[in-house]
């Protein structure tokens, strides 16, 4: 006959692991069902905004053959033949385009705008400074690029 | 056959594992725990960067736009390699401002601190570096490195850009 001595019993050490991996499947199914819908994260804070601001300038310019910028004011033409436009009013910048809604991407400014130098005409520069003094500002440019790379 | 637990009792079912036998499984479930880890990791929502790194990132696309822009204006223009130079005209006004900042709302020095001392400050920490180099195929490549201090440590941004470099002249075909 044997006599075993332990410290414990594998039955509860099996248990151990699979309530280990059940809850580190259910944390799995969490994270992904939260960052799935990029939606979800957009808007939700200045550097979202920000983000889905510099995207969108990103996606028009790729498509604009030329711009007229003004302190407040962007005007893009398109390749095809669209005008698109940006405009800071109301402490919020708007993108309007021909056939839909105008769309707020940035609120809470206390400035910003658009500017150009005389030295690159082929550039455009935006800048945004919030309301809140704690929150950043931002600063950066955009060259139309007709349709091309 | 009769089995006793580890009080000496016989015939309950139930049997006390060795030392050895639990360290074992105790490694098993270690391993186990590798690919669960790694799985956690990929299923986590992306890291948000920080203040400073969005707009570090945000001035090396301005540096890259201005070089397209350029190019566009001047196919043969080709940006030189610059050390590190502030975006905008440092308080002691010893270092030039980058010339990629230069200009920039009609001053020859760029964001001027009077007119806008908001975007003027959160730019003050940023450094813009420029590397070039021709590549074989007749590529340019354009590094552009923000550079900035953030909680004491040195950090940096970049962005790359492959232009085609300007067309040079064959000097291998016959001479007229």
């Amino acid at each position: 006959m044997t006599r075993r001595r332990g410290i414990g019993s594998i039955e509860i050490l099996l248990l151990g692991i699979f309530l280990l991996m059940l809850g580190a499947t259910l944390v799995m199914v969490w994270q992904f069902s939260r960052h799935t819908d990029p939606t979800t994260l957009q808007g939700k804070d200045l550097i979202g905004s920000y983000e889905r601001t510099i995207e969108a300038l990103s996606r028009d310019t790729r498509m604009a053959v030329s711009f007229l910028a003004g302190r407040e004011h962007l005007t893009l033409e398109t390749v095809a033949s669209t005008t698109i436009e940006w405009g800071f009013s109301g402490n919020a910048l708007r993108r309007t385009e021909p056939g839909r809604p105008p769309e707020v991407f940035v609120e809470n400014l206390r400035e910003g705008g658009f500017t150009t130098a005389s030295t690159t005409p082929d550039l455009f520069s935006v800048w945004m400074i919030p309301m809140d003094a704690g929150q950043m500002p931002v600063f950066t440019s955009f060259a139309p690029r007709g349709g091309g790379l | 056959m009769m089995r006793f637990d580890s009080n000496g009792k016989a015939g309950s079912g139930r049997r006390g594992e060795s030392l050895l036998e639990l360290l074992l499984a105790a490694c098993l479930m270690t391993v186990a725990l590798v690919p669960l880890f790694q799985v956690y990791r990929l299923s986590r929502p992306p890291e948000r960067a920080s203040d400073m790194e969005f707009s570090a990132t945000l001035l090396a696309r301005h540096v890259i736009e201005r070089i397209i822009a350029l190019r566009k204006a001047d196919p043969a223009y080709l940006p030189g390699m610059t050390s590190e130079e502030p975006v905008v005209a440092p308080a002691d006004g010893f270092q030039p401002v980058s010339e990629h900042f230069r200009a920039l709302f009609g001053h020859e020095n760029g964001i001027d601190r009077n007119e806008l001392p908001a975007l003027y400050e959160a730019l003050e920490p940023f450094r813009c570096r420029v590397d070039t180099y021709y590549l074989d195929g007749g590529h340019y490549k354009i590094i552009v490195y923000i550079e900035y201090e953030e909680s004491g440590r040195p950090k940096r941004v970049f962005l790359e850009r492959l232009l085609p470099a300007p067309a040079t002249p064959d000097l291998t075909g016959d001479t007229p």
